[in-house]
């Protein structure tokens, strides 16, 4: 018994090493994919299903809520289309000002709509719908309509993992909207806690800052919602101002999701 | 069930936990409690199966886990092996597994794997995972009775 234990649990450590490996190199090692090939697609299958049907029953019994909100959204979807005819004459005038300037446009950005297909809050991870063969590529962000939910970590053919905001291996330049905005480091402290560290002790700061990734970075684009400033406190010792942040976006709640390309 | 035909079946019930546990299990889940169809498959197959297959069949339960959370397999396959071990042993003290004693294993084991992997990969905050893992056993004991009583059929003791 202890002989088949022992085995056991060192095959268990070779097959993490490869699996950590794979990981590195931003792809999936062969028995971790060989297994979400064969378990994902049915479970997609049957979870579709399986929202059908609930939402079959729910459209039943609570049609009466469902007018009511088929109008408001209604409503929400004329002013959002407002909104994005006045963001593409504002993108339009940034264009015409960096031209002025003389510096190189923004290439606009292209999104890759997605389902969450797996939530493992525990592991601070989660699969969705959309793999390489959509255009997924590593450290790419991922948003829903609230703000920032991830960063994509590994990707399969058809599917991606993401490393949500609150894992502690999560970290993100973002910056505190304020005239002149203040970046810093975004990190997890686990369990939902998120901490900006400033790099000036001076960094002019309030709660209730709204906080949004900086942009300092090719994949992910500035001004993605994260949160917003729930406490301030100062370390003189190390001269860094640290910022807590209450993030946007339920992760329990997510379902469908882009990814920003 | 033994044999080639034994193999295909645990197979198939491992494959169908699998998709239950990824499909099902975030609608069926009450806040951070949710069942563990794959720890519940591996645990009762344990009961019926020598000391090797339950350890065999916590490694499996381990691996495939592991893979569908994209976690590290190392933590996932030391987790469910350990429980394994852990039910070994329990059966060893010559317990006689009726429908209620089942559940009450796989209860038991469903903390020994959760409290194994707590050390092996730290959460976040240890109050509400321990919580979340006394649910989940009560929640994998009540499934780990009814699979028990279903394969009890089926399945004739000391196959694996």
């Amino acid at each position: 018994m202890w002989l088949t234990f022992l085995g056991l649990c060192i095959l268990g450590i070779i097959l993490g090493r490869v699996q950590n490996q794979a990981r590195q190199a931003g792809s999936r090692d062969v028995l971790t994919q060989s297994i979400q090939r064969v378990v994902t697609p049915p479970a997609s299958g049957i979870q579709r299903l399986a929202q059908s049907t609930s939402d079959f029953f729910l459209g039943v019994f609570q049609s009466g809520d469902l007018v009511r909100q088929n109008r408001s959204l209604r409503q929400m979807e004329q002013a959002a289309a407002m909104y994005s005819e006045n963001e593409k004459r504002l993108i339009g005038e940034l264009d015409a000002l960096r031209k002025l300037v003389q510096l190189p446009p923004i290439e606009g950005r292209g999104r890759i709509s997605a389902t969450n297909i797996g939530l493992f809050p525990y592991e601070n991870r989660m699969t969705i719908s959309a793999g390489s063969r959509q255009g997924v590529k590593v450290g790419l962000a991922v948003v829903n309509g609230s703000g920032l939910v991830g960063v994509v970590q590994t990707v399969g053919p058809n599917d991606s993992q993401i490393a949500l905001v609150e894992s502690p291996s999560f970290r993100i330049g973002a910056m505190a909207l304020r005239q002149p905005p203040q970046p810093g480091i975004l990190r997890s402290q686990g369990s939902g806690r998120l901490v900006l560290d400033f790099l000036s002790i001076k960094s002019p700061l309030q709660e209730g800052d709204f906080v949004v990734t900086s942009g300092f970075s090719p994949k992910i684009p500035r001004g993605i919602p994260i949160g917003r400033v729930l406490e301030i406190e100062d370390d003189p010792d190390f001269g860094i101002r640290r910022a807590r942040v209450f993030p946007h976006v339920r992760i329990g709640e997510v379902r469908e999701v882009f990814v920003i390309r | 069930m033994t044999g080639w035909r034994g193999f295909l079946g645990y197979a198939l019930l491992f494959w169908l936990a699998a998709v239950s546990q990824q499909a099902l299990a975030p609608s069926l889940a009450w806040g951070a409690v949710r069942p563990d169809f794959l720890l519940v498959v591996s645990l009762v197959l344990s009961i019926q199966a020598r000391t090797t297959g339950a350890l065999t069949l916590g490694f499996v339960a381990g691996v495939i886990q592991g893979a569908l959370a994209g976690a590290n397999l190392t933590h996932y396959v030391l987790s469910r092996v350990g429980a394994g071990a852990a039910l070994a042993g329990l059966k060893s003290l010559g317990i006689e597994v009726s429908g209620l004693m089942a559940g009450v294993l796989v209860a038991a084991g469903t903390v020994v794997a959760q409290i194994l992997l707590m050390f092996l990969a730290p959460p976040g905050a240890i109050l509400p995972f321990l919580g979340a893992t006394i649910g989940t056993a009560l929640y994998n004991g009540v499934l780990g009775a009814l699979l028990h009583a279903l394969l009890k059929r089926f399945i004739s003791p000391r196959s694996v």
